[in-house]
Formats: C-alpha cells, sequence, structure tokens
C-alpha cells in the first residue's frame, strides 16, 4: 500500500471513528450479529491480493469492519423502512435495534465498572493511566516502577477478564 | 454457527486478542505486523475476538474515571501490591510463534478441551512431550446437520465441510493438519512441501501432495477417500503414530497412492474396496449442494438423506434396501426424491409426521415385463 493510500485509510479510520464505537457497542454485543460480521469482515480480509502490503493491520481490520457495519445497518433500516406498516412486524420494531442502544450502553458501563473493581491493583492503575490519563507505556512503566514488558502485561489481562466476565454479561 | 464451541479455547483466543490489541497501541515491526495478520487470517473467530477486544477498550476510554481512590493512591496501592497474579500472557510474542513458551495452564487447557475425543488426547499427549510446535492450539469448524461451510485456511487451502461435520485444523510452520471427527470434508490444497497436508479420519491418514480430494467418515471403523484432482497418499493404519512424516517419502507400509478419479473405501485399518475408477464429481457433487447417486442401493442413498436432517426415511422392507438407485438431488429437497421413489415398481412411500416409510408395494395388477 502506497503512502498516499495508508494515509487515506487513516483518515477514515479518524473520521468514523464515532461510527466504530457506534457499532461495536450495539451490533456486536449481539452473540448472532458479532459472529455473522465478524465472518463477513474475515472473508474480505481474506480477498485481499497482498496483504503483507498492509502497513497498519489493525487500522485496516477497522476499516473493513465499519463498512460492513454501515452495510447491515444500511440493509436493516431498509428492512424496517419496506415492513413497517406490516402489523406482525410490529413488536420486532418495539424491541428494534435504536432506542434501546442508549439503555444497553449505560447498563453495560455500570457493569465495565464493577468488573474494572476486580483487578488487581497493578491492572487497575495500568487501565486508568492509558485509557484516562492517556499516558503512553512507557510513562506508565516509569511510575509503576516496572518494565513496559509488565505493563502491557497488566494490561492485557485487564481486557481478558473484562472480556470474560462481560461476555458472560451480554 | 458456532465455530468455536470450546470455552477454554475461547479463553485462549481472546487472550491472544488482548495481547494483539494491547501490542496494537505502538507500532508494529515488519515481523510482528505479519505475524498479526497471519493470526487474524487464521480464523473468523480471531476476527470476532479482536473486535470485541477492541469493542471493550473504546468502552473504557468513554466510560467515567473513578473519582475515587485517586489516580496517586492507585498507583500507590500497585506498587505495594505483589506481581504473582500477573500470568505470562504475552511472553511468546518475543520469540518467534514456532517457539512460544508454554502458559503454566496450557497443556491442562488443551487435554481438557480434547478430552471428549479418546483419540484426541492419546494423539495429543504423545506430541506433548516431543516438540513445543505442536501446542499451537487446534482450531475446530463444526456444521450442523443441513449445514454446509466453506473455511479458508492460514495457508491459502480451502476446507469445504458438508453436512454434520467436525474437524480440527492445526497448522504449524511444519506441517498441516485435519482431523475429521465426524462427516465430510473436501480439500483444495495450496502445493508446500516443507508442510505436507495430514488428514486422518478414524484410522486412515490420507497425505497430499498438493490436490483437490474428498474424505468421509462415514463412522470411526470406515473411510471414503476420492480425488479429483491431483495424487494423495492413503496411509490406511497410520493415524495413531505420531511419527514425523517424510516429505519425499510421505508413503509409510501399506500406503496406496491414490490419482485423480479414484476412490477407496478403507474399513478398521484395511482397504476394503479400490482403488477404483469413479466419476469423482459424484463425490463431489454436494460442494453443489448436490447429492448424486449412480445405481446405489436404496439403503446407501436414504442414509445420505438423512445425514442432511429433516424427516427421516426409514426402510421396511429388507428386500428393497439393495434397490440400485440413479439420480441427483438437492440434499434439503427430500420431496422430490420421495416422489421420485414412488414412481418405482414395488415401492410405497407413506409420509407421515415424522418419518418417511419406505415399505413394498403388493402389485394390483400384474407388473409389466
Amino acid at each position: 500500500m502506497g503512502a498516499d493510500k495508508r494515509a487515506l485509510v487513516e483518515q477514515l479510520f479518524v473520521e468514523h471513528d464515532g461510527a466504530l464505537r457506534a457499532f461495536f457497542t450495539r451490533r456486536i454485543r449481539r452473540k448472532p450479529d458479532a459472529a455473522e460480521l465478524a465472518q463477513e469482515v474475515y472473508a474480505r480480509m481474506l480477498r485481499v491480493p497482498d496483504v503483507e502490503a498492509i502497513e497498519n493491520p489493525q487500522a485496516y481490520l477497522f476499516t473493513v469492519a465499519r463498512n460492513v457495519a454501515r452495510e447491515r445497518a444500511l440493509k436493516l433500516r431498509k428492512e424496517a423502512t419496506v415492513d413497517i406498516d406490516d402489523p406482525t412486524i410490529q413488536p420486532q420494531i418495539a424491541q428494534g435495534y435504536a432506542w434501546d442502544a442508549d439503555l444497553d450502553t449505560a447498563r453495560l458501563s455500570k457493569r465495565l465498572r464493577e468488573v474494572l473493581l476486580e483487578l488487581s491493583p497493578k491492572c487497575r492503575a495500568a487501565v486508568a493511566m492509558q485509557y484516562w490519563y492517556g499516558m503512553s507505556y512507557q510513562e506508565i512503566a516509569q511510575k509503576l516502577e516496572v518494565s513496559t514488558h509488565m505493563v502491557k502485561k497488566y494490561l492485557s489481562q485487564a481486557l481478558t477478564l473484562c472480556r470474560r466476565r462481560m461476555g458472560r454479561f451480554g | 454457527m458456532d465455530l468455536v464451541q470450546d470455552k477454554r479455547q475461547r479463553e485462549w483466543i481472546t487472550r491472544e486478542a488482548a495481547d494483539w490489541f494491547v501490542a496494537n497501541r505502538e507500532d508494529l515491526d515488519a515481523a510482528q505486523r505479519k505475524q498479526f495478520l497471519a493470526w487474524l487470517r487464521a480464523s473468523p473467530v480471531h476476527v470476532e475476538e479482536y473486535l470485541q477486544i477492541a469493542s471493550l477498550g473504546d468502552q473504557l476510554a468513554v466510560s467515567e474515571m473513578d473519582a475515587e481512590p485517586s489516580l496517586d493512591v492507585l498507583i500507590e496501592r500497585a506498587r505495594t501490591a505483589d506481581d504473582s497474579d500477573v500470568e505470562q500472557s504475552t511472553s511468546w510474542r518475543r520469540g518467534q510463534v514456532r517457539d512460544r513458551h508454554p502458559r503454566v495452564w496450557q497443556p491442562a487447557a488443551l487435554a481438557a478441551a480434547l478430552g471428549v475425543l479418546a483419540l484426541g488426547v492419546l494423539w495429543l499427549n504423545g506430541r506433548l512431550s516431543t516438540s513445543p510446535v505442536e501446542r499451537v492450539p487446534e482450531l475446530h469448524f463444526a456444521t450442523a446437520r443441513g449445514e454446509q461451510s466453506t473455511q479458508h485456511l492460514i495457508d491459502g487451502s480451502v476446507l469445504y465441510l458438508n453436512t454434520d461435520t467436525s474437524v480440527f485444523v492445526r497448522i504449524t510452520g511444519s506441517e498441516r493438519q485435519v482431523r475429521i471427527e465426524r462427516g465430510e470434508a473436501a480439500f483444495q490444497v495450496v502445493h508446500d512441501t516443507s508442510r505436507p497436508f495430514r488428514v486422518i479420519a478414524g484410522l486412515a491418514e490420507v497425505v497430499d501432495v498438493g490436490t483437490k480430494f474428498d474424505v468421509y467418515c462415514q463412522s470411526a471403523e470406515s473411510t471414503l477417500v476420492t480425488v479429483l484432482e491431483g495424487r494423495v497418499i492413503v496411509n490406511p493404519t497410520r493415524s495413531g503414530s505420531s511419527l514425523p512424516i517424510d516429505p519425499l517419502r510421505p508413503g509409510g507400509k501399506g500406503a496406496i497412492a491414490l490419482v485423480a478419479g479414484q476412490q477407496v473405501r478403507l474399513v478398521r485399518g484395511e482397504v476394503a474396496f479400490g482403488p477404483s475408477a469413479v466419476d469423482a464429481r459424484h463425490a463431489m457433487a454436494w460442494l453443489e449442494h448436490r447429492i448424486a447417486f449412480e445405481r446405489q442401493p436404496l439403503a446407501e442413498v436414504a442414509e445420505e438423506f438423512n445425514r442432511y436432517g429433516g424427516k427421516r426415511i426409514e426402510i421396511e422392507a429388507p428386500e428393497l434396501r439393495g434397490l440400485a438407485i440413479s439420480g441427483s438431488f438437492a440434499p434439503d429437497d427430500v420431496e422430490s426424491f420421495v416422489a421420485f421413489l414412488g414412481t418405482l415398481d414395488g415401492v410405497r412411500v407413506e409420509v407421515e409426521p415424522a418419518r418417511i416409510r419406505v415399505t413394498r408395494q403388493e402389485p394390483v395388477r400384474p407388473v409389466k415385463r
């Protein structure tokens, strides 16, 4: 991938950060949705002819994921528009995709804070410094007087624990 | 479809996803990039876990920070706390993928993951002691009855799963191995002399040399191997062996070379039938969501339909079991097949709510000769 193209992908990534978040926090929590979306993202990644040329795999992955999520959202909206007069579809609309999302997010946020309390002191401090104070691994390492390698371990372990607990919750 | 049903394996993948997500906050070097891409491309489950972890990272970033305790207090507690609870979650990345350090719980977790498969456990134990390469976790792909799926493997090979099939895939730098626990799979294999592609089904093992072939594990004892393109080596009793494969001479004692258009049936470690010439497209017809028969006994044909779920076909007249059937049908279209059966002389079909009974039709008038 050339520098221009890479810049474009990164720009897309920044611009659509909100869309990405919406995708993650709403769609991916519904288990069948998440698996189906991941399946589609995966299939598209496999179609890349020269995968080694991707300079930022994570940005690329998120870009593909956003596109899939957007297509899917459009499709859902279209389906809802088409069927809205159908009386049998009314209960489905009542449990729809949009209005409960905020409620869900609040509920999840609360649960996440509970899970954070389960973390070991080192993991918790590392999470606080990275996510709330935006500190680099180097800075966190200095504060905790450990290696950056250990900082990464704390953070990885924190995410793993959160994922396990939240997965059961969701 | 739940690709990875096993919880422990899922947890393993979660840890890997978290490691990669943490690593990605800094720039990856070329080797790490390659490894990360390879990891993502190994399975859709990896992609899903990675997106889930990224989603958590997002939520953490926007979640409100705790007012109490203050950051200084958090840091002070962290400094005085001991480290013993932090597992070795990222240490393997310092080396190449091929010499990962074992995690403390790994052998136990893997053994538990495979615990349902007696054969699998034996095989694993035989290998754990030999080489750390073998500790790369297996991927599990499965289809429900009536379902088919296509899996793209990391080496570029393609795996097609037929209905009610369960396979385990392990791909390392030195070998590629697929174990069919149940059902039928077809393979489109990318040629790679440094990594033989081995398929284990029941007692038998098929070593591929770059080709397209089908392995149908009809039971633990009976396996049908059909080659569409290229050539494979079939070892009727090899699968229990843990001997390394010589890529230049992949066939062991009793091995059979099978070429395009040939089929062999193995029963209890011996060649029961073949190698014989077949229309390999028939064996592969399921890939186009068709099942095809050429003068096959009705009992076998009925069993084929029963594999796909739906109403069960039961043949109640023993003398009809050997009736030769030819044709090509959609597996989910039992109705067409039943209609076809009804047109045959001497066959009577009764469709009941839960099953389809096939009985002998007593001729009400003389049958035309």
